[in-house]
């Protein structure tokens, strides 16, 4: 059996974090959470999640940015990354970077449980 | 032209006394002048000697039939209806210095002649000026109509060319403008979803109890206030896509897929509802999947829109989805056993934020009019009856999918028009 799972939040709307947080901590999941895509990359790097969920919008280094990192570098490329979405971001057009799959916002406690708990067995 | 080769037509001299040597040359003579003469009589071009008194001398047919004869008058009165000599443009001197000249000669009537100049001696052996007149007014005539011809050609092009230089300028400037907008909308969207987003995640945590336990008096409340959030995230989605679609960029989501699995995921989508709400579900899909180009995506939504109008305006028996596939297009039909709409109102159904008087509170209007933009993006049809013909009651909606969609007539201004006599009809 796996140890407590790790989950990276990387997200900037603070609120989006604290509610997610919540809902993923009622599993054995510990959620790191980072607020730019900046941040995001130092702490896949040092607390090397087991999870990441991406958000695609953020200022500074935006999530499309932060997944082309985590192919690019070896020791990250294996982990799965689910991008958060909105309804706006992709405007009818496919995304074009590689991501395992995607969440759209808002998502409900229990869809959000359901991906996260999908890739998470993938992984055993 | 010598005497010998004129003996020659006239026989040689066989001998015999002055009288008949006199006649002899006599004939030899008359024989030359005929000949020159017919010569002259037979040239096309117009012959004119000038002596250096500026007097004419001499024409041939061809001239006097050309000018009119006028031996014996001044060249430039004659030929140019002048008082006095042109001597600005006047070639003669040039000629009686030795010159052979070559100029062209206009008259105000519009003929025009090219003229060769050549020195002459006359009879007397004063020096006189022999002038061919050609008649080339036809030529000139053509050469003007072609040359204004051509002038009108390059006029043309280079106004065509202007006029094309200007729409592609006009062209971009409105793609710029199109892509400007939907920037400008998808920025302002992303802003009034985000903070709703938010807000919907954290009653979503709260109400399922992740953050402590919730009694049901605080559940019913915190469900009231995330429907009404849903509300308006699907608003703002909707008043979103209305642009989208006029921008045409449904046309990029296109492509082949096949239609069956459309239809099964939008039935997943309403199964729960109809469930709960005791509906029954019949779904009835071609064995083989018909295949088309579409977006699959806004297919699903227009379906799903459908269907879950079906089910939310039904309050018992059944909702159906039937697909048939015929030759050239893909034919849907959703029809439910619920309230109906009003006959009146049968018309208004896929215009913008139209409500019904059977609406329900939560709903924006558009569900319907996106619908029909999306079917007509892919250049298909919708139509809407109540009561469903079938069965006499609750309402029908059909549309129709060209297996091969001609999308580029379906997408732009041109739907509104095209949808209002379809209402109409």
């Amino acid at each position: 059996m796996r140890k407590t799972v790790k989950i990276l939040l990387i997200d900037d709307d603070v609120d989006f974090v604290k509610a997610t947080t919540k809902v993923l901590q009622s599993k054995p999941y510990e959620v790191i959470a980072a607020y730019d895509g900046k941040e995001g990359l130092e702490k896949a790097r040092s607390e090397k999640p087991d999870l990441v969920l991406l958000d695609i919008l953020m200022p500074k280094v935006d999530g499309f940015a932060v997944a082309d990192q985590f192919k690019k570098d070896q020791a990250l490329s294996k982990i799965p990354v689910l991008a958060l979405t909105s309804f706006s971001d992709s405007y009818g057009q496919p995304f074009a970077f590689e991501v395992s799959d995607f969440i759209q916002k808002p998502v409900s406690p229990k869809d959000l449980l359901a991906k996260v708990g999908k890739h998470l067995e993938r992984l055993d | 032209m010598t005497l010998v080769s004129v003996g020659s037509m006239v026989g040689p001299f066989t001998g015999g006394n002055e009288a008949e040597w006199a006649r002899h040359l006599e004939k030899l003579l008359k024989g030359e002048r005929d000949r020159l003469m017919g010569i002259l009589d037979s040239l096309e071009e117009g012959i004119v000697i000038i002596g250096r008194d500026r007097v004419i001398r001499f024409m041939n047919p061809s001239m006097m039939r050309e000018f009119g004869d006028g031996t014996g008058k001044c060249c430039h009165q004659h030929l140019r209806d002048l008082e006095e000599p042109c001597l600005d443009s006047c070639k003669l001197p040039d000629v009686l210095r030795g010159a052979t000249e070559r100029w062209e000669y206009r008259l105000p009537d519009g003929r025009a002649y090219e003229v060769i100049g050549s020195p002459f001696a006359d009879a007397d052996q004063t020096p006189c000026v022999l002038a061919a007149f050609r008649n080339v007014t036809q030529e000139k005539q053509i050469e003007t109509e072609l040359m204004e011809l051509n002038q009108l050609k390059s006029d043309l092009l280079s106004e065509k060319t202007k006029e094309l230089e200007q729409i592609s300028k006009d062209v971009a400037k409105l793609k710029e403008e199109k892509r400007r907008i939907i920037r400008f909308l998808s920025a302002i969207t992303h802003d009034l979803r985000a903070p709703l987003s938010a807000t919907q995640s954290c009653l979503w945590a709260i109400t399922d109890g992740y953050a402590g336990p919730v009694n049901d008096e605080q559940r019913d409340l915190l469900q009231r206030s995330t429907r009404r959030i849903d509300g308006l995230l699907t608003l703002i989605a909707d008043l979103l896509d209305i642009p989208r679609m006029e921008a045409g960029q449904l046309v990029q989501e296109m492509k082949d897929l096949s239609f069956n699995e459309v239809v099964e995921r939008s039935v997943d989508s309403v199964e729960r509802l109809a469930k709960e709400k005791n509906l029954t579900l019949n779904v009835d899909l071609p064995e083989i999947s018909p295949r088309m180009c579409g977006s699959s995506r806004r297919l699903q939504q227009v379906l799903t829109n459908l269907l879950s109008n079906a089910v939310n305006y039904t309050e018992e028996g059944a909702v159906s989805v039937r697909v048939v596939d015929a030759e050239h297009e893909i034919r849907i039909e959703v029809w439910d056993s619920g309230v109906g709409i009003p006959l009146e109102e049968l018309p208004k159904v896929f215009q913008d934020f139209f409500r019904g008087s059977n609406a329900k509170s939560d709903g924006t209007g558009l569900g319907l009019s996106i619908s029909r933009r999306i079917v007509e993006a892919h250049g298909g049809k919708i139509r809407a009856e109540s009561p469903c013909p079938e069965t006499g009651r609750g309402s029908k909606f059909t549309f129709t999918l060209p297996k091969k969609a001609d999308t580029a007539t379906a997408v732009g201004p041109r739907v509104a028009s095209d949808t209002t006599r379809e209402n109409q009809a």
